[in-house]
Formats: structure tokens, C-alpha cells, sequence
């Protein structure tokens, strides 16, 4: 059990993909895209909680001989028998059955070094596999820390494999791994382990009747996890072993009548075997059992106090979203509009100088102004995913989510959520249950998303900027609209669960991953990424949008109108005109109306409508913030259009709609059909009206206006 | 069914779920109920039948350490986890 040699190699990676292939493997959290990205250069999320990879990565490194090397990251799992979608990808891809990728030739399988008997059960079954494999002891510093000693030298002789220690974060070990990446390695003996006799009868008996049918050699593992699979009929699909299924059942029922707590006794049976192979090779120090680390976990876990922490965790990012994220934003809005009164004084009047400062500025700039609030948002999800505390959260939240018929693990996809609801949906693939990942689906989007935070902050700055406490009102209706987002959610996990997914509730088992003191530079990188993600976004899809809005709303020009009258004459005018009597219900204009219709293709879009439209009207004049202009907006009998009935009805409109057509396009793909992605959005955008209908029209009932 | 019951019960003498063992105590795994494939997923965790097993914490969730490592359960599972205590002199 070796690495294949060199003419094996070339053989291969022409007739497969090219390229030598490597797999990365191991359970969740075990440091796996850390050492991805130590080998590839690339920056793949990592952090510290179990299940952030959820797709296959794939990446390039070369050896130390200048070999091109294809790495392939896949999510994290316990055993090759999958649970989940995420786990299903990575045995399809270990077992060359994925279509869209090449069977690997060769597996490195990355372990905890302080969790050696847990990581090993997942080594053990694909060392059986019988491919070149290479195990990383990933930590291993951590571990010299306490005392401990693991001699790689006694477990490569007892595994048949090359042993290399590492501490992927800090980068130490990697050119060795790249060393023994890169050797000619001749093959050793095969790594094989005992199976119990009635086990080995059952898959001997197999095998021979394989045989007599002509079917080529079948592996032994793949037998035993065909045995062991409580579902035997979806594995053997999996395994593309259909001809199994019955003599798999017959066996089974064999077995299950000579000995009830069989597949029992095989797990304990290889977990013993791996505490017998380790034994010699890992020297014990100091006590591995965090007691700070279980102090905290007592008060995190308590009924009390644990709700206590969660809540003032939160409280302090909503904060910090506005107290540490409005002065650099106030910055930027200025910095916008001195640009934009440059432009004004250079160029004179006419269709260029409108282009630039009402399309482009007007447009791009005013969503470009909520950068820093997003990070401050993204800092703070980063932090307590860094810690090891998002976890814990998942336990806190789980008595509430199974109450309204949500999982446990949906916890951490709703959470995702509030960033975007794209990786949300993604990581709802860690969810076991297809019913229960179906409905996380379904309800993710409600989270408010970063994409409805600049909504959220224009309309607080029309509601409150001339309040005596702006950060602190702003704060407390953002926190309400968060609230109301989940309360959607559980309304309708709730009402969903009682129709149309009935069953049974889940268990949630997660592994914790130990407290860690934050990377500020892996959750720099993060906000880094975002930002950069966040002005590509402005910088093309917004910009574009903006310069259609711009022709559209300053188009047909004719002679002598004024600009509110041209504007309301323009193209843009009479779209939102033949909406108004729609959403006139729900106190919204036409102008409202047409940033509704851009806000379709992206939440943001609202703002930079609202831009376009607003600035743009006051250009002759001279330009005002954007929140001041939308202040001075009447209706023709006189009346504010943002009255804060009206700011009210669009923020609650907003927390329930759902305007992003890359959701609906994730949804579909991750659904398999249009059928529950068309569901999705027409549930959502009709609740999001019927709700904000309500809610303005009893507030008119009620005498506010 | 309900002659399956006796008999589980019986053979859970001397036993108490993971959620109502005592934080700080060291435990074996004696058995563990629920769907198969539930109970599959949790020895593949290395909640077999003799495992060492010492719970941490409870309230919002049940955390142990097994194999090594700490996992958390919710209260649900804990429930069907059955335990024995490691000392002869424990209160179970």
C-alpha cells in the first residue's frame, strides 16, 4: 500500500485528467481546506466549526520536481457510508464514481492529531480501498504543546503508509508532505484488517456467487459497507452494485438472526483494532481534557445563561453594524458627493455629465456607501465562527427549531443565511434528512440577508437621521427586522412541516471543536474577499443596471418640463405609473414602484434606484444626500411619501420578499427542479405584500400616517 | 412489540440515559435506541457498546467526550443513549 511509481503515474494522469490527481480527506473540522489552501495558495473559507465545505474544491500545487498536481478538498465525514449530500460527494468522488471528476490516484487522508482512534476509522476504510494514500497528522503542534509524542515512523509501519506531521495554519510540514508527494514510492503491503467470521462468511459467499455470474472482483470494504448500510438499497445504488441489493438483504437477515447487535460489534470490533495500532505509537503527556474550554462550555450550555451570552453576542454585532460602521460610511457618502460635484463643475450640462454623475455615482455610488457596515457584519460572523461558539449556538437554537419543526443543524445555514442566502442554501447539504434540507431551503431566504441591510439603513436614515439618538433607533428597528425575518422563517418551517414535510423530528449530534483564539488574518481574508466580491458586484451588475436605469428615467427628454415633471413623463415614469395602483395599497409611489422592479435582480438595486431617481431630480438644484431627498418627496395632495407608515410597510416588504434571482437559480439547482424554486418565490413575494398591505392599512385605520 | 420491550428493559438494568448521567462521571456506552441508521452514524462516532464515555456538560445540550473527542447531543439523543458507570461504587 503504497504510492503509485512514477511510470504508473504518467500512465495515469494522461488517460484520466492530465493531471495527477489528489483527493483531500478526512472528518469535519480536522483542518482539511487550511491545508488546501497551504498547498495550492488559493483562500477556500475556513473556519472553525464542522461542515464549511459542502462542495468539492479543486486546486493546483506542484511537487518539489515541478510536477503539476491537481488537489481536490472535499466536505468533511465520519465514514465512506454518507449521511448527507455533502458526505455523498465525497465517497462518489474517493470511489471514481463522479462523472464531472477523475478518480483520484492518490488519497491524502487528513487527521486531528489529537483525535487520532476517531480519524483513524475513516483512514482504516479507505486505506481497504487499496490506493496510494498518504496521512497527514494535522496539529500536531498543539499536541507537543501537552506533552504528547506520535511517533509517524511506528504508524506508517503499522498503516503501510507514508506518515507526515503538520500544522497546516502555521504552514510547518507542508514541504514535507510535498517531499513524499513527489518520491517513487514501491508499493508495500496491503493494509487489511479482520473482519469477524460471520461477516467474512457473508462477504466470501458473495464474492463466490459474484464469481459464478461473471461480475469481476468486488472489494472487500465496499462489501462491508454494502453489509453494514442500514438503508442496503440506496447504498448499493450508490455504489452502482444494483445486482446486490437482494443477496446484501439476505444477508443481513442472516446475520441479524444469529446475532442482533452484529453491525454493533463490527464498528467496536475496527475501533479496537485502531486503539491496538496506535498504542505503541503515540507517547501520552498531560491531561488532552480542556478545562477552560468545558468551564465555558457549561455556561454556554446552560438553559440560562447560555441564552444570556447568545443574546448579548447579537446585541453587540447590531451595535457595532452601526456604532463602528456609520462614521466610515458617512465618510464615503461625502467623499461620493464631492466626486459628483466635481464632475458637475468640469463637464458642462448635458447627456455625459448626467451619465456620469446621475447613472454611474448616482447608482453604484450610493450601494458602494454600505460597504462598511457589511464588513463590520461579516467581522462579527467571523469571529464567532472562528472561536467555536457557532456550534454551541446550533444547540441553543435546536430546542427552538425543533419546536417549529426546523432541525437542529438548520441552524447553521439560517445563520450563513444572514451573510447571503446563496452559501445558506449550500450548507443546508450538511442536513441528513432530505425533508428537513428541503424545507432549511425553503425558509433561508427570509434571513436578512447583507443585501437588505442597505434597504434597511436608507430607510432608518429617511425614518431617524433627524432623531436626537439615530445609531440607537437605527439599531433597534435593523435588530426588530431581523426578528421578523426569523419569525417568517418559523412561521413557515412550521406551517410547511404541518403540511407538506409530516415526519418525525431529527437528533442533532455535532462534534465541538475546541475554543480557538480568533485568526484575525483568516477572517481579514474573509472580509477581504467580500468586499471585493461586493464591488465587483456594484462595479458591473449595479452599474449596468444604474446606466439603464439612468437612460430610463431621464428619457424621452422634452423641452421646457421640469425635472420632476420629465421624470415622471420619462420611460422609467410610466412603468412605475402603470404599477402604482398595485402597490399605491401598500403606501408606495410609482418611484417606489420602479425601484421594486430593479430591486427584483438584486436587493441592493433598490438603493441604487432610489439613487438614480432621487439625486438625479435634484442635480439643477444641488445635490443632497440621498436620505434627505427621499425626505422631501410629496404625494400630489402634500402628504410625505416616506412617512414612517410608509418606511415601515417597505422594510417589512423587504424582510419578507424574495428579490435575488441567483437564490432562485441556487434553489433550483439544489432542488432539482423549477417546481420548488417558483413555489419559493411565489410564496415569499405574496406573504412580503399581504403582510406590508396589512400593516399599512391598519396603521392608516389607526390614524397614522 | 410489547414483549420487545420487556425485554429491552431488562437488559438495561443498571443503566440510565446519557441525559440524566451526573456531569464530571465517566461512563460505557451499555446500548443505544433509535432508527438504524441514527444509531449507525452515532458508533461510527464511537458510541459503541463499551466505549468510555464522560459527560462535560448539560442544559441546552448534552456535551461528552468520546474517542477523544467532545461532541454535543441534544437532549433527544442523549435520552437514547444508554450508560453504565466506569466505577463500581457510582451512584447508578
Amino acid at each position: 500500500m503504497a504510492l503509485l511509481k512514477k511510470d504508473e503515474r504518467v500512465f495515469k494522469s494522461e488517460v484520466a485528467s492530465k493531471l495527477f490527481t489528489f483527493a483531500l480527506v478526512g472528518n469535519p473540522n480536522s483542518g482539511k481546506t487550511t491545508l488546501f489552501n497551504a498547498l495550492t495558495g488559493l483562500r477556500q473559507k475556513i473556519a472553525n466549526y464542522p461542515g464549511v465545505t459542502i462542495e468539492k474544491k479543486v486546486g493546483i500545487f506542484y511537487t518539489l520536481y515541478g510536477e503539476k498536481c491537481q488537489l481536490i478538498d472535499l466536505p468533511g465525514t465520519y465514514s465512506l457510508l454518507p449521511n448527507s449530500p455533502d458526505e455523498k460527494i465525497t465517497t462518489e468522488v474517493l470511489l471514481g464514481l463522479r462523472e464531472d471528476t477523475p478518480k483520484p490516484d492518490g488519497i491524502i487522508c487528513i487527521v486531528d492529531a489529537s483525535n487520532l482512534e476517531r480519524s483513524l476509522y475513516l483512514v482504516s476504510q479507505i486505506l481497504e480501498l487499496d490506493r496510494p494514500v498518504v496521512i497527514v497528522l494535522n496539529m500536531i503542534d498543539e499536541l507537543a504543546a501537552k506533552g504528547w509524542e506520535v511517533d509517524c515512523r511506528i504508524l506508517s509501519q503499522k498503516f503501510n503508509c507514508p506518515v507526515v506531521p503538520c500544522q497546516a495554519n502555521k504552514k510547518s510540514g507542508v514541504v514535507q508532505l510535498k517531499t513524499v508527494l513527489s518520491k517513487e514510492i514501491a508499493r508495500s503491503k496491503p493494509f487489511v484488517l479482520n473482519y469477524p467470521d460471520f461477516i467474512d462468511e457473508e462477504i466470501t459467499a458473495i464474492e463466490n456467487q459474484s464469481e459464478i455470474q461473471g461480475i469481476g472482483p468486488i472489494s472487500r470494504i465496499m462489501l462491508l459497507l454494502l453489509l453494514l448500510s442500514p438503508d442496503p438499497e440506496t447504498t448499493a445504488k450508490l455504489f452502482r452494485m444494483d445486482f446486490l441489493i437482494q443477496p446484501i438483504q439476505r444477508a443481513q437477515e442472516k446475520i441479524g438472526k444469529l446475532k442482533p447487535n452484529w453491525r454493533d460489534a463490527v464498528v467496536r470490533e475496527r475501533f479496537l483494532t485502531l486503539q491496538y495500532l496506535v498504542k505503541g505509537a503515540v507517547k501520552k503527556g498531560g491531561h488532552l481534557s480542556r478545562g477552560l474550554s468545558d468551564l465555558i462550555d457549561r455556561y454556554v450550555a446552560h438553559p440560562v445563561w447560555g441564552w444570556l451570552i447568545f443574546s448579548m453576542a447579537m446585541a453587540l454585532m447590531f451595535l457595532a453594524v452601526f456604532g463602528m460602521g456609520s462614521y466610515p460610511k458617512d465618510l464615503i457618502d461625502e467623499g461620493m458627493r464631492a466626486i459628483s460635484e466635481k464632475f458637475q463643475a468640469v463637464f458642462p450640462p448635458g447627456e455625459l455629465r448626467d451619465l456620469i454623475c446621475q447613472g454611474i455615482i448616482g447608482g453604484a455610488g450610493n450601494v458602494v456607501v454600505f460597504l462598511p457596515q457589511i464588513l463590520v457584519l461579516f467581522f462579527f460572523i467571523g469571529l464567532l465562527e472562528d472561536t467555536g461558539y457557532m456550534a454551541r449556538a446550533a444547540f441553543l437554537m435546536d430546542k427552538l427549531m425543533n419546536a417549529v419543526g426546523l432541525h437542529g443543524k438548520s441552524f447553521l445555514p439560517l445563520l450563513s443565511s444572514h451573510a447571503c442566502a446563496i452559501p445558506g442554501i449550500l450548507a443546508a447539504r450538511t442536513i441528513d434528512n432530505p425533508k428537513d434540507r428541503l424545507l432549511t431551503i425553503l425558509i433561508a431566504p427570509f434571513a436578512s440577508c447583507s443585501a437588505r441591510l442597505p434597504v434597511y439603513v436608507l430607510m432608518c436614515g429617511v425614518l431617524f437621521s433627524q432623531h436626537s439618538h439615530p445609531v440607537l433607533w437605527s439599531s433597534f428597528t435593523i435588530f426588530f427586522l431581523y426578528i421578523l425575518g426569523i419569525g417568517g422563517a418559523f412561521f413557515f418551517a412550521w406551517l410547511f412541516k404541518k403540511t407538506l414535510f409530516k415526519g418525525k423530528q431529527s437528533f442533532l449530534l455535532l462534534e465541538l471543536p475546541p475554543y480557538r483564539r480568533p485568526s484575525i488574518k483568516s477572517i481579514g481574508l474573509q472580509m477581504y474577499e467580500r468586499a471585493l466580491a461586493f464591488l465587483k458586484r456594484a462595479g458591473t451588475i449595479i452599474v449596468s443596471v444604474s446606466i439603464l436605469l439612468w437612460f430610463l428615467t431621464s428619457h424621452p427628454k422634452l423641452p421646457g418640463e421640469s425635472s420632476s415633471q420629465a421624470l415622471s413623463h420619462s420611460f422609467a415614469g410610466r412603468i412605475g405609473h402603470f404599477i402604482e395602483p398595485i402597490i399605491k395599497p401598500l403606501g408606495f409611489n410609482w418611484k417606489i414602484g420602479v425601484g421594486l422592479l430593479s430591486a427584483q435582480a438584486a436587493r441592493e438595486m433598490f438603493v441604487s434606484t432610489m439613487g438614480v431617481i432621487y439625486t438625479g431630480e435634484e442635480t439643477k438644484e444641488n445635490i443632497l444626500p440621498l436620505a434627505q431627498a427621499m425626505r422631501k418627496d410629496k404625494w400630489p395632495d402634500g402628504k410625505e411619501v416616506f412617512s414612517p407608515l410608509c418606511c415601515f410597510s417597505l422594510m417589512i416588504y423587504f424582510a419578507f420578499s424574495l428579490q435575488c434571482l441567483s437564490t432562485v437559480a441556487v434553489v433550483r439547482r439544489e432542488t432539482g427542479s423549477w417546481k420548488w424554486a417558483l413555489f419559493q418565490f411565489a410564496y415569499m413575494t405574496s406573504f412580503a405584500y399581504f403582510c406590508a398591505f396589512l400593516f399599512y392599512q391598519i396603521g392608516l385605520l389607526l390614524g397614522f400616517s | 412489540m410489547i414483549e420487545k420491550e420487556r425485554k429491552a428493559n431488562s437488559n438495561r438494568k443498571n443503566t440510565i440515559s446519557l441525559a440524566e448521567a451526573d456531569i464530571g462521571s465517566i461512563f460505557y456506552v451499555h446500548s443505544i435506541e433509535g432508527n438504524a441508521v441514527e444509531c449507525h452514524r452515532l458508533r461510527e462516532l464511537g458510541f459503541c457498546e463499551k466505549a468510555e464515555v464522560v459527560k462535560i456538560a448539560h442544559g441546552a445540550m448534552t456535551v461528552c467526550l468520546v474517542c477523544g473527542s467532545k461532541v454535543g447531543l441534544n437532549k433527544l439523543l442523549a435520552k437514547r443513549i444508554f450508560v453504565t458507570s466506569a466505577k463500581k461504587d457510582s451512584a447508578i
